[in-house]
């Protein structure tokens, strides 16, 4: 199928001005919303002559949202090789020099974000580092050497000895995360019959060997994407996603990958009202309060919470 | 219609501020003795601002008769200030003031002898009633983001200024001040009218400012919360004022209710695991 008609539309749709002002990912939501609240009117106009009469609209709409996702990774591309190139001073703990490994995480980062799922992540990811939201907090937990500092450089198998180190390290591990966020096709077994499903990382609470044959395919996508991968830095990426059981025991640099992750999720550029907390200092003190019900670190937690009345945050 | 309902918001914003510095150089006027010519000017502005007042306070008022809520108007959308900063003014000063013009009288020299005689006594003393115009900014003022606010702010300012104003004109009416001329008289307005304009400025900005971090911001971030499903954000609490009512509150907001609504939202989302409104391929990555 020419696609260049489809192509056009989504460009107009994305020139409109109800979606030209917006942020990224809410320009993708807007198009799929628009797409699908007007399907039937788009069905019977992509049908004319004008467009594509011999096509089946299951084609035609399948193409409508290829090319939607096809753009909106196209706005956000660059500015993620912007973050791998520039702003990762050393990709963390490859060696050197480390420019072929940059070139292997931005292949695997373009293969993921040709995924909704990823493109919606890594559109907060990306707001999060240029707004540099980020330092603020690296800095203060090393000038002031709190328990974080203790934790980041000296509890786990990798250490995060300084401030350049704790900010590669965690550009390095948000540019690899967004992997623990796709729906992998997976044997499901259940009572009746044992079948291969999507199934998320997130919903699989309480199921553990779902869940390790899940880390366990996505740390072999890690390996495949980006070769000599140090396998200390490996296991604290696999194990930023712990379990209440596996809490205990997880790295510490895994509970602060955790956390920062999290808050990163729901990061959105919004402006807080005058006599709100930001965004970071609320998400905190919310999940300091809630900190059993997604096993975060506490301590953690209450440190940064800190820094963001500290710093004005 | 709305645009139009700013614009005419806007310009009669423009005329408050523009008669309330009419009255600041009248009296100063009448301090340097600026002359015949400036004094004439004056009168005629004056009664021309008091006239558009007066209209509009005429039209408001047909509105709100026609409504039925002309009590309501006079009541609780400071109809009674429109009231006062305009027709008693028209009635007692300014109109008065231009027809003495008009007839041949009006001049400095003539509102002196009008003073020495005390003739239209009220004339003078009522013109201190237009420094009532300062509260009508709050009328057009509109705080979309804290009514509250708005009205807590414009309550207090209406009652600093007409208690001033009524001791002003208590202590004039009843003699217990009393002016040789003209010209400590318009000196004594003009403090007046510069001590409740400056007043009246600080409650709007450095007051306003306070009661909104100290009472309305706190209770709207609470309210978006509990109204707002996906409202995520903490109110902000001064350490200053934690055992306040309202940060008490907030701080029951934000340590209970908020946690507990998100708790809630993150049950509901895993419960009803709402599909991908795009079906992704991950054959690439295996």
């Amino acid at each position: 199928m020419d696609t260049t008609k489809i192509d056009q539309f989504i460009e107009q749709l994305l020139g409109s001005g109800a979606i030209r002002g917006l942020p990224v990912i809410e320009k993708e939501e807007s198009i799929l919303a628009f797409l699908s609240l007007n399907e039937q009117k788009l069905r019977s106009t992509f049908a004319s002559p004008d467009y594509y009469p011999a096509e089946k609209w299951e084609s035609v709409k399948f193409e409508l949202l290829k090319k939607t996702g096809e753009k909106i990774a196209g706005l956000l591309r660059p500015r993620l090789e912007n973050i791998v190139r520039k702003s990762i001073q050393h990709l963390f703990t490859f060696p050197d020099p480390d420019t072929p490994y940059r070139e292997m995480l931005l292949s695997l980062v373009g293969k993921l974000l040709s995924k909704y799922q990823s493109r919606r992540i890594y559109a907060n990811i990306v707001n999060f580092i240029e707004q540099d939201k980020l330092q603020p907090f690296i800095d203060n937990i090393y000038e002031k050497k709190r328990t974080i500092y203790r934790g980041l450089s000296g509890f786990d198998a990798i250490n995060l000895k300084n401030a350049p180190d704790a900010i590669d390290f965690t550009f390095t591990t948000f540019m690899i995360l967004p992997l623990f966020d796709i729906s992998l096709p997976m044997k499901v077994l259940n009572p009746q019959s044992s079948s291969m499903q999507a199934v998320a990382f997130r919903d699989m609470e309480g199921n553990a060997s779902l869940r390790a044959s899940f880390i366990s395919k996505v740390r072999e996508i890690i390996q495949k994407g980006l070769g000599d991968i140090s396998p200390d830095y490996l296991d604290i990426l696999a194990r930023t996603f712990y379990d209440f059981d596996e809490q205990e025991n997880a790295p510490f640099t895994s509970k602060f990958s955790k956390i920062l992750y999290n808050i990163i999720l729901e990061y959105r550029a919004i402006k807080a009202d005058k006599g709100a907390d930001s965004y970071e200092a609320s998400w905190l003190a919310v999940a300091r309060t809630n900190y059993k019900f997604y096993a975060y670190d506490f301590a953690i937690l209450d440190e940064l919470y800190k820094i963001t009345i500290e710093e004005g945050i | 219609m709305k645009t139009l309902k700013k614009v005419l918001d806007y310009l009669l914003l423009g005329i408050i501020f523009l008669s309330i510095l009419q009255i600041i150089v009248d009296d100063l006027g009448l301090i340097f003795h600026w002359g015949n010519n400036f004094h004439v000017g004056m009168v005629v502005t004056g009664f021309a601002f008091d006239l558009i007042f007066t209209t509009e306070f005429g039209l408001r008022s047909f509105s709100a008769i026609r409504k039925g809520k002309f009590l309501h108007y006079i009541r609780y959308e400071k109809g009674w200030i429109d009231f006062l900063a305009s027709v008693p003014l028209l009635l007692l000063n300014s109109g008065p003031m231009l027809f003495m013009l008009l007839t041949g009288g009006g001049t400095e020299g003539e509102r002196s002898v009008a003073n020495l005689l005390k003739v239209i006594r009220a004339v003078r003393i009522s013109r201190i009633l237009r420094v009532l115009r300062v509260l009508k900014i709050f009328s057009h003022i509109e705080n979309v983001h804290s009514k509250m606010s708005q009205h807590h702010v414009s309550f207090i300012a209406a009652l600093m200024v007409l208690i001033s104003l009524g001791t002003y004109l208590a202590f004039n009416l009843t003699g217990l001040v009393r002016f040789a001329d003209v010209d400590t008289e318009a000196r004594l307005s003009l403090l007046v009218t510069s001590l409740l304009i400056v007043n009246v400025a600080a409650l709007a900005t450095i007051y306003a400012g306070h009661f909104s971090r100290t009472v309305s911001d706190p209770v709207y971030v609470v309210k978006r919360g509990l109204r707002e499903k996906s409202y995520g954000f903490t109110a902000k609490i001064p350490p200053e004022y934690a055992d306040h009512e309202v940060f008490e509150l907030a701080d029951i907001y934000n340590r209970q209710w908020l946690p507990f609504k998100l708790r809630v939202l993150e049950k509901q989302r895993k419960a009803e695991s709402k599909p991908s409104p795009v079906t992704d391929d991950y054959s690439d990555l295996l």
